[in-house]
């Protein structure tokens, strides 16, 4: 019976959330593709720190050199001990002038941010990843929320580069949400990262707050809690896109994930002053809590599925085992959808519905279409046990101490 | 255009409250399944009864009649399936059952179960049958009685018409009976077998019921 109460508040809670973020949306929908226009365009410098980044780095500054921006933008390419031919391919950027080349000693992301942000002239700095693209009127539609002087960072939406592997394009539809996710975060002031595809910051704030922080796993999550700390308010731009490459092999995307996971388990432990406290909004008492819960949440699923799954397949090779198959049970319809075992399944089916409406929303603000439906399906039915799975790794190697490793 | 939502706490009454309606949605649909599961046996129990009733009706009708041991063997195998799919019904739809209580229809079912042994027995007897009848007492929620029931379960695939199992709820509490036939087989452990009136403590395996019933 525990287990059948577990499983109906873990439904009522994800019933919850996905009405809170379902209603939001539909209710600020003429919201959520709006951004508002410039009263004028600040000066911008754009970090790229690089570490071995000879396939992407060139489509990348071809890139930034490509965006319409009407005042004049200073590109900073920190290459951050590359051992391969990032330098060489950025060199003759720099010779033309098109942009700053930094080279350094390799001292991880947050180090090469930081270099690149002694030179940074713009009042504005976004911050990109060297395997990132951007669109052409990126900025454009994003600098106007800077107008506020409250704004610290303004976030833009990340789409992938390629879907051409399954774990590809499976992470497709974690972007797409994200990306209306994000947008209803920035609505009610819970954003609480700012992505390393593409962000920008204001100058000043980053010179009032210190610098990128050097030993995190994920200084995205870390500024963006700084910056929510000191009082300002980050942005998400749904218009405004950068594209990012995705890992592409399962090895990748657990490597990517557990620093993630890790990272974002740091940094709320390091800003559990924020958890539960109403100075900080709904950030502190709505949005952080979820997020500590979520794991635990996850594993509680994760365990139930396999428990019960496991449990029956255990009975099922049992029976086959001692009886054999002998299919002269007296099956019918009738019996099949009487017999339905609604304390077990309903909660589920409520989650399932409530999942696809939320792909279905995202998929419509971005305006995309979902890549194949079998990919949909395996998103819900495998993808987030995946995830769980990642999460109870990660929290294994926080609870080890193990090296923290990017 | 609106850069900001001042979420206010109503709010979050509101979600919670519609919410709650749809919890409270969802138990009413698993409350009309258990209705329709309810119904269903109670259907299913009528024209076991019914049937049940004709078995009674035949059989005291046949007692003195030539004709009893060639009408009793094609009656009884019917009956035994009626008493077989019954009890699979209900076994599955009581575990997924939250509001209905099962514990009339699993009285009538024990009843109807015993009724249907003493039949049985009467019918092997009288027409020098080799059948074999098992007694099962088992208890819920008990994996030893589970895989019992699963051995059973392959016995009555390899002999069909030549075995009858009847299954007891051994701590059902409801109905006397049950607790007459306990002690007067001097059932101990759970689960156990009566077979062909001879308890055995259980449990036994494929093989151990084989082996019984090869016994002279």
């Amino acid at each position: 019976m525990w287990m059948i109460i577990t499983v109906w508040i873990i439904a009522a809670l994800t019933i919850f959330l996905g009405l809170f973020w379902i209603t939001l949306a539909v209710q600020y929908r003429s919201e959520l593709r709006r951004y508002p226009s410039p009263r004028r365009y600040p000066s911008v410098t754009v970090l790229v720190p690089a570490y071995n980044e000879e396939k992407t780095i060139q489509r990348c500054i071809d890139s930034l050199l490509g965006m319409e921006y009407p005042t004049k933008m200073q590109i900073i390419v920190v290459n951050d001990g590359s051992t391969d031919t990032t330098e060489r391919i950025v060199r003759p950027y720099a010779r033309k002038g098109l942009v700053k080349l930094v080279t350094q000693k390799n001292a991880g992301k947050g180090a090469a941010l930081n270099r690149g942000l002694r030179y940074a002239r713009g009042e504005l700095v976004a911050v990109m990843d060297a395997d990132s693209l951007v669109s052409r009127d990126i900025l454009t539609t994003l600098v106007g929320h800077f107008d506020d002087p409250k704004v610290g960072s303004v976030i833009s939406s990340i789409k992938p580069t390629k879907h051409d592997t399954l774990i590809e394009r499976l992470q497709d539809n974690e972007y797409i949400i994200a990306c209306l996710f994000r947008r209803l975060l920035s609505l009610t002031n819970m954003n609480y990262i700012t992505p390393g595809a593409f962000s920008v910051f204001r100058k000043s704030a980053l010179d009032r707050l210190g610098p990128f922080d050097e030993n995190n796993l994920t200084e995205d999550m870390e500024i963006a809690l700084r910056l929510q700390s000191s009082g300002y308010e980050i942005r998400s731009s749904t218009m405004s896109i950068a594209y990012t490459t995705l890992p592409h092999t399962l090895k990748a995307f657990y490597r990517q994930r557990i620093r993630w996971y890790r990272g974002l388990i740091q940094n709320t432990i390091r800003y559990k002053r924020m958890v539960f406290n109403r100075k900080y909004g709904y950030l502190g008492t709505f949005q952080l809590p979820v997020n500590m819960a979520f794991p635990f949440i996850g594993l509680i699923v994760m365990s139930f599925l396999f428990y019960v799954t496991g449990l029956s397949l255990y009975q099922l090779i049992q029976y086959l085992a001692i009886v054999g198959f002998h299919p002269n049970v007296q099956l019918s319809l009738e019996r099949a959808l009487i017999g339905f075992d609604w304390m077990i399944y309903l909660p589920w089916v409520l989650g399932l519905f409530f999942g696809f409406l939320t792909v279905k929303i995202s998929y419509a603000v971005m305006n995309e279409r979902p890549k194949g439906k079998l990919n949909l399906l395996i998103f819900f039915l495998a993808y987030y046990t995946l995830i769980n799975i990642l999460w109870c790794v990660a929290l294994f190697k926080e609870a080890l101490g193990s090296e923290n490793t990017w | 255009m609106v850069e900001r939502i001042l979420l206010r706490k109503r709010y979050f009454v509101y979600v919670g409250v519609v919410t709650a309606a749809i919890f409270v949605m969802g138990l009413l649909v698993g409350y009309n399944l258990d209705v329709l599961k309810s119904e269903f046996i109670e259907t299913e129990t009528a024209h076991a009864v019914l049937e049940s009733e004709s078995f009674v009706i035949t059989e005291a009708y046949l007692q003195h009649s030539a004709d009893y041991c060639r009408l009793m063997e094609t009656r009884l195998p019917q009956i035994g399936t009626i008493i077989d799919q019954l009890g699979r019904d209900l076994d599955s739809f009581s575990q997924k059952n939250m509001f209905i209580n099962y514990t009339s229809l699993d009285r009538r079912y024990f009843l109807y179960e015993i009724r249907f042994w003493m039949a049985v027995e009467d019918y092997k007897q009288r027409c020098n049958k080799n059948i074999t009848t098992v007694a099962f007492f088992y208890r819920l929620r008990d994996p030893a009685s589970a895989d019992q029931g699963i051995v059973l379960t392959a016995l009555k695939e390899m002999f069909r018409e030549n075995i009858y199992i009847f299954s007891f709820d051994a701590d059902f509490a409801h109905e006397p009976l049950i607790d007459i036939l306990k002690e007067e087989y001097s059932i101990q452990t759970i689960p156990s077998l009566i077979i062909n009136k001879q308890t055995h403590a259980g449990p036994l395996s494929k093989e151990d019921v084989r082996s019984i019933l090869a016994q002279p």
